[in-house]
Parts: structure tokens; C-alpha cells; sequence
């Protein structure tokens, strides 16, 4: 009797959770399908901030390998940043809206006022010969009185 | 026939999964008990650091969980996300103390909230799914099931059951998503370099490990990896099966490590989860404080008195 009521409750949960997942894009906490990973071998995209030397003026917005980053690696730790919320941030927008911006300045906290930065979009694809290609796209630059897009942001 | 070998597995499964038949033991006990302490820490936890993080946005990007109906963005309003991490603290010690059966389902609404707030940015968050059907198999323990024993008992089984599940489906998304050809190890070698640039970012810093090193330069290793990876999560229901779990989880956290090694991308809840519920620990417990637990404290059972244990026990 009571592992029929049991299943009964199984079922049930397992009918919603299918349901759940099946309506929200395989994703309704705590469901989920478990995607991470499962769309293997495409080319992807993240992000990564370089801090710029006082006076180094606005980027040329040029496209390369790691040779074209200017100024020094900036850790997301020294703000407490998610890496992940940064990236999704450049891949999955085309229009960079007042507020989103003012967002991705507030990240940075009271050092933009003396601190200038430069996020880049990094792109990984593999080559052939199975080697790790990278290419580094200037995206955004925050200043203290400067916020400048991409002129031809294309991302996604 | 077949229907009759269908109805000897189901039944075999909800046999092995809860056990309502087998009597109790006072390390069984414990053992669940100790479960569902390291699911409230884990809950308290995220949901404190989040009320810290959530300050730092301001938009809701993309909207996952009830965030597709509800606008979460109050959210991030630091007196929200802290009033509500605050509220699920109290709910979930309360529910730990057995205050109340509802206090584990406030629980989930509340931390559900916490999290559809807290990953609006587009990047979803897989952490704390194991966690949140660890709640929900308590969730539905305390809701349907009698306290004592038979609760403890389908809690387990439970959270047995939603972990196997939540393996398979990922080794299924796998499949799905790309076909039998995921274990290639050239699909390694993208994702080491994206979560390079992962922790570039993040800590300022990276270098490849030796392992990494030495996947780079033999292919074969990396396909086998992936390869083992993928069948590791296409057998977890084999939690399911008491004479198969305790290998089953070992597979899955072996695993886990090779994620943590590989890809470093540390899944500790999953691995602290699967190591509690994965082994038989109430066994152990037994024979290690055999004698030394005696007559120290009751189970469930015991202080429902024998015709609850008959009750229980009798399908």
C-alpha cells in the first residue's frame, strides 16, 4: 500500500518536473535537465577586462590575438564579480540600453572614477589540427567620464 | 510475462529505494538526520551569499524560474535579498527542528525566489539543483508520509531517486544535444580553453595543470574521459539499486573530480550529497558505536510504538 503511494507521488513529481522543464527552456529550479555541456564542439564566447593605463585614450576597436590586449589583466575578484554574469552580459545583448550600461559601470564600483577599462569579447574555436584558437574583440570601454560601445557591435 | 517482469522491477526499485519494510536502525536514523543538516547549510549558505551579490545588479536579463512571471528586479534591493535570506534561515532551522511540516516547502518557494533573482543574468547556475531536490524530497516526506521512520525512509528515497534521475537526463542532454559523437576529446580541449579564460578573468591569473597539459597533447586520453564521463551519468540510475549505489556514486564522484581537475568547475555540493546519500552510512554507523548507542537515544520508531512499526511496514 504505501509503495503504491509512493509511486503515486513519483509519478506525480515526475510529471511536473517534465512539465516544468519542458516550458522554461530545461530549466525550472530545482529541475533541470542538465544542458551545461551537452551542445559539444561549437565556438564560444567570454569575456575578459584589461585595465588601461592613465592616458592611454580611446581603443581602435581592432579584433586579434592576445598580442592586440592593452593594458594590464583585471580580476573580477577585486569587485566580487561573477565572471559568468559579465560574459552573458556581451554575448547575449545586441543593444547595450542606458541601464545596462550604467550596470556593467556600477560593477566596477568607485574605481571607475579614477579607473579607466577595456572589456574584451574572447572567442575560442578550434582549430583543425585540434588547437585552442582565441581572438579578443574590444566591446566596452568604461572611464570615469567615458562609456564607449563598439561602433560595429555585432555580438551575438 | 512482461508486465509481470515490469511490475517485479518498479516494485524492486521502491523496494530498494525506501524500505519501508526493512525495520529502522538508530544509525539509520542518524544517517538521514545528517542529510538534511548538510541541505540546510547548504540552503542557508547560498542564500546569504547571494543576498550579498544581488545588490550588485540592477536589471533582469533573462528571466529563469518564476522570474517569467513575477518581476524580480525588487530583488535586487539589498534589504530584500537579505530580508529573504533571513526568512529562508529561520524557515529552514525551523523545518530542521521539526517545528512544523510546511516549513521546508516555505523554504523551497522562498529559495526558488532567491535564485530566479540571482541568475536573471542569463548564466544559470547548476550548484545547488542537487540541493534543492534533497528540500524537495523533505518537502514531500514531511507532506505525505508519517513522521519517524516512514518519513526518513522516503526522504531517502527520494533524493535517491531525483539524483539518478537528474544523471541520466544529463547524459541524455548529452546525447540529444550533439549525438554519439560528444566524447570526442577535441570537445574537451574547447571546453578547457573557454574555462581557462574563465579563470583568467575571474582570479587574474591561470596555468593548465599537468593533467591538462598531458590531455592537450594525447587525444585518446581526452576522448576516454569524456567517454567515461558520459557513461558515468548514463548509468546513475543505478542509485536506484541497493547492491549498485555505493559503486554507482563512487563512479559519479570520481567524476566530479575529474570536473574539478579538468575543467575546474567545483561541483562540491553534488559530491558532498552523493557522498552522504551513496553509502550505506547507517550500516556503518551501527558497527562503528555498536553497543555505545544502545539505549542512548530512540528512533522514530521506537518512540511510535509497535503498531506504528506494523503500520509502516506492511505493504
Amino acid at each position: 500500500m504505501i509503495h503504491q503511494k509512493t509511486g503515486r507521488i513519483l509519478a506525480v513529481v515526475v510529471f511536473l518536473y517534465a512539465a516544468l522543464v519542458a516550458g522554461h527552456l530545461g530549466e525550472f529550479w530545482p529541475f533541470s535537465i542538465y544542458p551545461m555541456f551537452s551542445q559539444a564542439g561549437h565556438e564560444w564566447s567570454k569575456s575578459l577586462v584589461m585595465e588601461q593605463e592613465p592616458g592611454s585614450g580611446i581603443p581602435d576597436w581592432q579584433s586579434g590575438t592576445e598580442e592586440i590586449l592593452s593594458g594590464s589583466l583585471f580580476a573580477l575578484d577585486e569587485v566580487g564579480l561573477n565572471q559568468n554574469d559579465l560574459a552573458e552580459i556581451l554575448t547575449k545583448n545586441v543593444v547595450w540600453s542606458p541601464s545596462l550600461l550604467r550596470q556593467v559601470r556600477a560593477f566596477f564600483g568607485d574605481r571607475i572614477d579614477r579607473q579607466a577599462y577595456l572589456i574584451y569579447l574572447a572567442k575560442g574555436s578550434l582549430t583543425e589540427d585540434r588547437q585552442l584558437a582565441i581572438r579578443y574583440t574590444p566591446a566596452v570601454y568604461i572611464g570615469p567620464d567615458t562609456t564607449l560601445v563598439h561602433p560595429e557591435w555585432r555580438e551575438p | 510475462m512482461e508486465g509481470a517482469m515490469t511490475w517485479t522491477v518498479k516494485e524492486q526499485i521502491l523496494r530498494d529505494l525506501f524500505r519501508f519494510q526493512k525495520p529502522e536502525t538508530r544509525g539509520e536514523s542518524l544517517h538521514v538526520r545528517l542529510i538534511e543538516l548538510l541541505m540546510v547549510f547548504q540552503i542557508l549558505w547560498h542564500a546569504w551569499e547571494w543576498a550579498f551579490y544581488l545588490p550588485m545588479l540592477s536589471d533582469v536579463l533573462s528571466p529563469t524560474g518564476l522570474a517569467n512571471y513575477l518581476d524580480l528586479s525588487f530583488f535586487f534591493r539589498p534589504e530584500t535579498a537579505f530580508l529573504n535570506a533571513f526568512l529562508i534561515s529561520v524557515a529552514g532551522l525551523a523545518g530542521f527542528l521539526r517545528r512544523g511540516k510546511w516549513y521546508y516547502l516555505v523554504v523551497l518557494i522562498l529559495f526558488h525566489l532567491q535564485y530566479a533573482a540571482r541568475f536573471s543574468q542569463g548564466a544559470i547556475g547548476h550548484g545547488t539543483n542537487l540541493t534543492g531536490m534533497v528540500l524537495l524530497s523533505f518537502v514531500l516526506s514531511d507532506l505525505f508520509f508519517r513522521p519517524g521512520t516512514e518519513r526518513r525512509r522516503a526522504a531517502l528515497g527520494f533524493m535517491l531517486f531525483f539524483a539518478g534521475l537528474g544523471y541520466v537526463s544529463a547524459g541524455v542532454s548529452k546525447l540529444v544535444g550533439t549525438g554519439l559523437i560528444w566524447p570526442d576529446g577535441g570537445h574537451l580541449y574547447l571546453w578547457m580553453g573557454e574555462r581557462s579564460i574563465d579563470k583568467l578573468s575571474q582570479q587574474g591569473t591561470f596555468r593548465f595543470n599537468p593533467l591538462q597539459e598531458f590531455l592537450f597533447e594525447h587525444y585518446w586520453a581526452a576522448t576516454l574521459l569524456l567517454l567515461g564521463g558520459l557513461l558515468s551519468e548514463l548509468f546513475g540510475f543505478l542509485l536506484w539499486f541497493r547492491r549498485a549505489r555505493a559503486f554507482q556514486a563512487t563512479l559519479l564522484i570520481g567524476m566530479h573530480l575529474g570536473i574539478l581537475w579538468i575543467m575546474n568547475i567545483n561541483f562540491g555540493p553534488y559530491m558532498l550529497i552523493l557522498l552522504m546519500i551513496g553509502y550505506p552510512w547507517g550500516d556503518w554507523i551501527d558497527r562503528a558505536c555498536m553497543g555505545s548507542l544502545n539505549g542512548r537515544f530512540k528512533t522514530g520508531q521506537e518512540r511510535s510504538g509497535s503498531s506504528r512499526n506494523s503500520g509502516s511496514s506492511g505493504s
